[in-house]
């Protein structure tokens, strides 16, 4: 038996299969002309929802003649967190030329953050639904949005990651019918049984996405732990300014 | 076999993998009659063994739900056909397989608006904006 080298790209040259380029990203992309998009990605921990968001932002990044998504954490404006200001960040990355806008949420599942991440987006809808940008919302269940978020019409669909292995991970594509069902059906089931609503509700589409290559998984690493040392700061600062 | 390092391959669940191969020895068994005929036409003396064996597989294949469906009478008669070196027998048991899979909604795809896979135009044609 042969030892294969771990593929980081299909022969196509991307790390997922093209119909997730053509018939999701640049759908979405000449859809921008008329009001920003949201596509939300979940799943469990580890299934590579970052990963996948990074791929996702490299390709628009390309599509738009730009280079891939800068991860060092000087220079990075692509890719914001829960702790940050999604307006701000956003627009700053908008200034600079870019359209796709990373907020992700993966890392930060402490009571009270979702409620500050539905604040953000609600700020941002509110104040910046002509700003031309694709949003990619990472996050751990699309159940933990606001229902008033999805029906402020920006969310455009759901990529839904499940299924990780050594080599890839399987992601199941949702459009706004089939994410109506899901959602409908996490409801009917309750708090704690949610996640079966995945294999009862399918996505209309589904593939398998290549892992990010040793250097960028790498760089991921360190702006991840530049979050969180920022955000416990400003927990810290918080406590501060509440005892005083 | 399916071959879980393709991009191509969806399947993720024991039902999704039975379905799968259900439809790719439906699809080998087209190939053999389709050989057979091109044979036929060509005025080449041809065999039913092929036609026969594929057919074998794809009936072992669908043994258990054939079994629990159809009535005994049926089930019998569609085995003796399959167990016939015939190859018109061969083809009778088809089309009855093939009625089998349209009930299972496996080949039966002409029911559904086909949306194709555009996200935002797949979005627009169910009413979302």
């Amino acid at each position: 038996m042969t030892a294969h080298a771990k593929k980081y790209f299909y022969e196509h040259g991307l790390p997922f299969p093209q119909d997730l380029k053509k018939e999701v990203l640049e759908p979405l992309i000449r859809d921008l002309n008329r009001e920003p998009s949201i596509l939300v990605l979940d799943g469990t921990s580890g299934t590579g929802k970052t990963s996948l968001a990074v791929h996702l932002a490299d390709c628009v990044n390309e599509m738009n003649g730009q280079l891939i998504v800068d991860l060092t954490p000087q220079n990075n404006i692509q890719l914001g967190h829960g702790g940050v200001d999604l307006t701000e960040m956003s627009e700053k990355a908008s200034e600079a030329g870019f359209i796709v806008f990373i907020f992700d949420e993966a890392d930060f599942e402490k009571k009270g953050t979702m409620t500050k991440y539905n604040r953000n987006l609600h700020k941002f809808f509110r104040e910046y639904r002509q700003l031309k940008i694709l949003i990619i919302l990472v996050i751990q269940s699309v159940s933990w949005l606001d229902n008033d978020l999805h029906d402020g019409g920006l969310i455009k669909g759901l990529i839904h990651l499940h299924d990780p292995t050594k080599n890839y991970t399987s992601y199941s594509v949702y459009d706004l019918e089939n994410l109506s069902y899901l959602l409908d059906r996490m409801e009917r089931l309750g708090r704690h049984k949610k996640r079966k609503a995945y294999t009862v509700v399918h996505g209309y589409k589904r593939g398998q996405f290549l892992d990010l290559s040793p250097e960028r998984r790498e760089q991921l690493r360190l702006l991840s732990t530049s979050f969180k040392k920022k955000t416990r700061k400003a927990i810290v600062k918080n406590l501060k300014a509440d005892k005083t | 076999m399916v071959d879980f390092d393709s991009e191509a391959t969806i399947a993720s669940s024991a039902y999704d993998i039975e379905r799968v191969q259900i439809l790719k020895k439906r699809e080998y068994f087209l190939e053999a009659v389709e050989t057979y005929e091109k044979n036929i036409r060509k005025g080449i003396e041809s065999s039913s063994h092929v036609t026969g064996a594929r057919l074998m597989n794809l009936f072992f294949q669908l043994y258990s739900m054939l079994k629990r469906k159809l009535k005994e009478g049926d089930f019998d008669a569609l085995e003796k056909r399959v167990k016939s070196e015939d190859y018109g027998q061969h083809v009778e048991a088809f089309l009855k397989i093939s009625e089998f899979l349209d009930e299972l909604q496996l080949t039966k795809i002409d029911t559904k608006k086909n949306l194709g896979g555009n996200l935002v135009k797949r979005n627009k044609a169910q009413g979302w904006g």
